[in-house]
């Protein structure tokens, strides 16, 4: 018998088998399924009718109407046939991938060949309610078979942190050196090594996705490329929750992946945020040295955790930080509470009342019983991630608006990613993720008749904030939303301590439909020199 | 005994007994190739069970390329890839911690033989690159033909056939003398 032979034989023999009792279960389980799903089915009698009606002249027209609607708009689904004009993403959805696949076969060779892949990788914040912050720093991920090298910026060229994964045999060995805090670290993951995710595995795992998507995108342009979308929910491919979702943007032309976008990964320790992962800047067959992915310890770094030593670090020149013993689950009590309303109303300092919702915030500032100001905040949501504003696409806006009341006048301005105001919501939310490393937990206390308990935080704890800055917040003990949020800090300008206090809450406003968009009264002129 | 396209007629149709058949038809096939693959046979049950599962619900438009078989091993593979590819996205445990859970905990999965010299198979099995093990498995297991399993890698016919060749190849020369003939 020859070699192969005998293998396949003896693998033929490795065979598994499970207990009666499993089998009876699952067969039950499964049949269950398909009772269920015969049920389903017997309901849904009525999409069969309408797609009838799609073989008539209108029921063509209709489709015809469909096709131009998911170009201009992204609708959830999309129509398989043909493909109409060179568009192929309008294509049968499971023929894509595959096309795609023998396209960048084309365009790069064969992907098994791809020896090293690079690309960019950032990460924004997002909060529930509105915006959040790009980071800081940007990661350059260099990916060959069985090995893995990340360079993290600090902005566009301050390298800060590079991370090797080499697999070793069996093994994954982890080294990561932080130029910052001039330390490392190593561990090594046994039977981790990288044989199961090699390169091209990375590249047509993504792009078989498509098979799956939920959605077509608006066509946007990424990299002076013009690009096509495709949403993919991640409960399609795995068990994952539904609001994480997957966007994959493709060259047109070249039909090579261009950008991978993942929404809504939470973050950890930080229920009231989630985040976004961004890769993009794609670079197959990255011309690097070998050297690249052998790890370097420059001289004199120590074997330690970058957080210890930044730890180390703060001790010496902040002193002693005090950690209240926050009960577990108090947090997470504050954030659900919050991720329950839908629109909010607050008094700023004593002045302002100012009411948010998701997609739109006003203030409106009074001297006295008497109207001054309104200013008006929209966010333009076209074609956003739901989990997400997407605020750091180029579509992007933020439309401010200011009326005047009494000069009769009114200007309006419109921001983009860089420039745009910071959603009041993210900063509520945000102080409220950082209760559970509070200084102090405050004595109970009743403000405006309602009981509450509170909290103290030092904003010194975190970063290079001065030592006077302080924030203490208390919350309603029923429901948990906040009462009372106050600031204290000292101005820079004046060197006086200065108290900000939001106060007056109110949760999930009566207010008419329109009362999130500007009103301008007919004889209010538009104050020309202000516009941007 | 009736077959595949005649019990998924059936199956469509709501016809329980129609599933038990397929289910006892397929099912060992099935564990043995998801075991094989994951390396982990306690999951594999859960594998064979979401599959089935995926596989009633989509029953109704079901339309078959290729065997059953295929169709269901297939099924097996792309689950298979997604937990390795949700373990690589997210994991949700140290790697620590996870191969301290998955260490000694003997499940209701169980090898047919069960001797040092399967042991040793199987131990080398888990050390072969996945492409190579899937290809295998996939032919052995589930009988797939090469075109088919090329199709569901995205790769030539050529790849799949050569990923065969070294990974028996591999195999072979790992075990030299510790499995005899």
């Amino acid at each position: 018998m020859r070699p192969n032979d005998f293998m396949e034989e003896m693998l033929g023999k490795l065979r598994y088998q499970t207990t009666a009792e499993s089998r009876r279960r699952t067969l039950q389980n499964i049949t269950d399924a398909l009772d269920e799903s015969q049920k389903t089915l017997s309901a849904a009698g009525r999409p069969q009718r309408r797609r009838l009606t799609l073989n008539t002249r209108p029921g063509r027209l209709a489709l015809a109407a469909a096709v131009i609607l998911i170009v201009l708009g992204g609708v959830t689904f999309w129509p398989s046939g043909s493909d109409p004009g060179g568009q192929w993403w309008l294509g049968p959805p499971a023929a894509l991938s595959a096309e795609i696949l023998d396209s960048m076969e084309s365009a790069i060779g064969p992907l098994e060949k791809v020896s090293v892949l690079a690309f960019r990788e950032r990460v924004a914040f997002v909060g529930k309610f509105g915006s959040t912050h790009i980071s800081a720093t940007q990661r350059r991920v260099y990916r060959g078979d069985g090995l893995r090298r990340r360079d993290r910026y600090y902005g566009d060229d301050r390298l800060d942190q590079t991370e090797w994964w080499i697999s070793e045999g069996n093994d994954l060995v982890y080294t990561s050196v932080s130029y910052e805090h001039q330390c490392y670290g190593t561990d090594r993951h046994e039977g981790q090594a990288y044989d199961q995710d090699p390169v091209a595995e990375h590249i047509t795992s993504y792009v078989g996705l498509l098979d799956r998507a939920d959605r077509l995108l608006e066509m946007r342009e990424f990299e002076g490329r013009k690009c096509v979308g495709f949403e993919i929910s991640a409960d399609a491919y795995g068990n994952n929750p539904p609001e994480w979702v997957d966007r994959i943007w493709f060259d047109t032309e070249t039909k090579l992946p261009v950008r991978i976008e993942h929404h809504g990964w939470p973050v950890t320790d930080h229920p009231e945020q989630t985040f976004t992962h961004i890769q993009d800047q794609f670079e197959y067959h990255a011309e690097v040295p070998a050297e690249m992915f052998a790890p370097v310890i420059p001289e004199g770094f120590v074997d330690a955790h970058p957080d210890e030593i930044r730890r180390q670090r703060e001790k010496l020149e902040k002193g002693e930080m005090a950690v209240a013993r926050v009960p577990d689950g108090v947090k997470e009590d504050l954030v659900a509470a919050l991720d329950q309303v839908t629109t909010v109303a607050y008094r700023e300092s004593g002045g302002p009342r100012v009411y948010l919702s998701r997609y739109a915030w006003r203030k409106d500032r009074f001297d006295g019983d008497h109207l001054r100001t309104t200013e008006w905040f929209v966010i333009e949501k076209k074609d956003m991630a739901p989990t997400s504003l997407d605020f750091n696409d180029e579509a992007f806006r933020l439309i401010h608006t200011v009326l005047d009341y009494d000069a009769r006048t009114y200007r309006q301005v419109t921001h983009g990613r860089e420039t745009r105001p910071r959603h009041p919501m993210d900063r509520i939310r945000f102080l409220v993720g950082y209760v559970d490393r509070a200084d102090e937990i405050l004595d109970n206390s009743v403000i405006d008749g309602i009981e509450c308990f509170g909290f103290k935080l030092s904003a010194k704890k975190y970063g290079s904030n001065p030592d006077h800055m302080l924030h203490r917040l208390w919350f309603d003990v029923t429901t948990n939303l906040p009462v009372r949020m106050e600031f204290e800090f000292v101005s820079e300008s004046t060197g006086r301590r200065v108290l900000d206090v939001k106060d007056q809450f109110a949760w999930d406003l009566d207010v008419p439909a329109d009362f999130w968009a500007p009103q301008i009264p007919p004889d209010v002129r538009r104050d020309e020199a202000a516009q941007n | 005994m009736l077959d595949d396209n005649r019990l998924l007629r059936r199956v469509k149709r709501g016809d329980r007994d129609a599933l038990r058949l397929i289910y006892e038809k397929h099912e060992g096939d099935l564990l043995s190739l998801a075991a094989n693959l994951l390396h982990d046979p306690d999951r594999a049950e859960d594998v064979v069970q979401d599959v089935f599962v995926a596989f009633v619900r989509s029953a109704p438009k079901l339309r078959l390329r290729r065997t059953l078989r295929a169709y269901l091993a297939t099924a097996v593979a792309n689950r298979v890839r997604d937990h390795f590819r949700r373990r690589v996205r997210r994991p949700t445990v140290s790697l620590e911690d996870a191969a301290h859970l998955t260490a000694d905990v003997r499940g209701p999965v169980h090898m047919v033989i069960d001797n040092e010299q399967m042991h040793k198979l199987r131990q080398a099995v888990g050390t072969l690159p996945y492409e190579q093990r899937e290809v295998i498995m996939l032919r052995v297991h589930a009988d797939m033909k090469f075109r088919d399993i090329a199709e569901h890698q995205n790769v030539s016919v050529k790849t799949a056939l050569s990923r065969y060749r070294y990974g028996l190849g591999k195999l072979h020369s790992m075990l030299n003398g510790e499995v005899s003939q």
